[in-house]
């Protein structure tokens, strides 16, 4: 019999339409040895579409614990998909860690705005993208509450 | 410190009215240059991190893929850069040269541009017989060609079948490029002559900015341009142009 103790296994959605992105998005996950599956939808209608199916079940396990959301997205974008996100019972507290290579002001005044826990800009070097893996792990570790208070000043990274 | 009344007066700010085409255009240059320094930064990110990777890779076979990620992350850059510089030229009216041209003329052009693509795909493209044009025979040219290659593009497994013809009408002359590819919903019609906008992810060819150029060419003739889409395959592309002098 196989023991019934098992790692928990953070169920991620990342909504990503670039490669290389998803690439190291994956490498810090790993690096960090962080226990997770994770869902890729490479447009905002794919990500809409699993978000819609996954949120009548009443159990939770099929929920995504953090949702990581590029803004640039073809088809619907993550500013669209957040908003519904946020609009969604299921989802309303699930983490969103908003990830971008935009640094326009109005984006991530936007961002946050919508509810989205985290603003990320994406780093051009190797070190600052790993980092990523430890801000995830940061999120999780919040719980649901993390940062989700109207008064809290969402936390920016550059 | 002091001033005079009449130095004082600059100081105010300027009243904004943010309806005013000029106020437009900027909002949109504005816009335009925020979403290219976005995709150009994500070019470079691809670019610089894979090159950080190869120092570090150990197996040959992770140095090919980082070699591949690092190389396309240059193309995009190429590509990007060379969109932004068309949409330039294709914003500055008062560099237009017009003259009146055959419409197959500016037809022709396109798809000895388009050559390599065109034997690629297998592409069949009939165009009927096109009045004569008003206009710039480059940036017409280059019109065609956009539309063409977005036709090549977004083509399903058969090889491509596009139609062009032109009809006339009160405003002028009504061209239209249709073709039997992959179609666009129609929800998605108005996104398409957004720089920068994809209905594919950034990893299709191309900078996203074919349609967006298509547009600021159609409109510095003075002319409209728009997209009949359906559910399903095929696509039409049709503008207007006002008819040359003398028709």
């Amino acid at each position: 019999m196989t023991s019934k103790v098992t790692t928990y296994k953070n169920r991620i959605l990342l909504a990503e339409d670039n490669d290389g992105d998803v690439f190291l998005v994956r490498r810090a996950l790993e690096k960090r040895g962080l226990s997770h599956e994770l869902v890729l939808a490479h447009n905002g209608e794919e990500a809409l579409l699993w978000l819609d199916h996954h949120s009548g079940d009443h159990n939770g396990s099929a929920r995504p614990d953090l949702i990581l959301l590029d803004l640039n997205l073809p088809r619907v974008d993550g500013g669209q998909l957040l908003s519904h996100i946020r609009k969604t019972d299921a989802f309303s507290r699930t983490p969103v860690i908003v990830l971008t290579s935009s640094d326009s002001p109005k984006d991530r005044q936007m961002a946050l705005e919508l509810g989205a826990n985290l603003y990320f800009r994406k780093p051009t070097d190797l070190a600052s993208f790993m980092d990523l893996g430890r801000i995830i792990e940061e999120t999780l570790r919040g719980g649901p509450e993390f940062g989700l208070t109207p008064q809290a000043e969402p936390q920016v990274h550059y | 410190m002091d001033c005079l009344a009449s130095n004082c007066k600059l100081l105010d700010p300027m009243p904004i009215d943010k309806s005013s085409p000029e106020i437009q255009l900027l909002d949109e240059i504005q816009q335009f240059l925020q979403s290219a320094v976005h995709d150009l930064r994500a070019a470079q990110r691809r670019t610089a991190i894979s090159a950080e990777l190869l120092l570090q890779s150990g197996s040959d076979q992770e140095r090919s893929e980082l070699t591949a990620q690092l190389l396309q992350g240059l193309s995009k850059t190429e590509e990007l850069l060379n969109g932004v510089s068309s949409y330039a030229i294709a914003l500055a009216r008062s560099h237009y040269r017009i003259d009146v041209f055959p419409g197959n003329r500016a037809v022709r052009f396109a798809l000895a541009n388009l050559d390599r693509k065109i034997r690629e795909t297998g592409a069949i493209i009939t165009v009927a017989d096109l009045p004569e044009i008003s206009g710039d025979r480059d940036r017409l040219a280059e019109l065609f060609e956009h539309l063409i290659d977005n036709s090549l593009k977004f083509r399903r497994p058969d090889p491509p079948v596009i139609e062009i013809s032109a009809t006339s009408v009160p405003e002028g002359w009504l061209f239209s490029v249709k073709d039997n590819g992959t179609g666009i919903p129609p929800k998605y019609q108005d996104r398409l002559f957004i720089p920068f906008r994809r209905l594919q992810g950034a990893d299709m060819p191309g900078a996203g900015l074919g349609l967006a150029i298509s547009r600021k060419i159609v409109e510095a003739h003075g002319g409209r341009i728009w997209i009949e889409a359906r559910d399903g395959p095929g696509v039409s592309f049709f503008f207007v142009l006002p008819a040359s002098d003398g028709d």
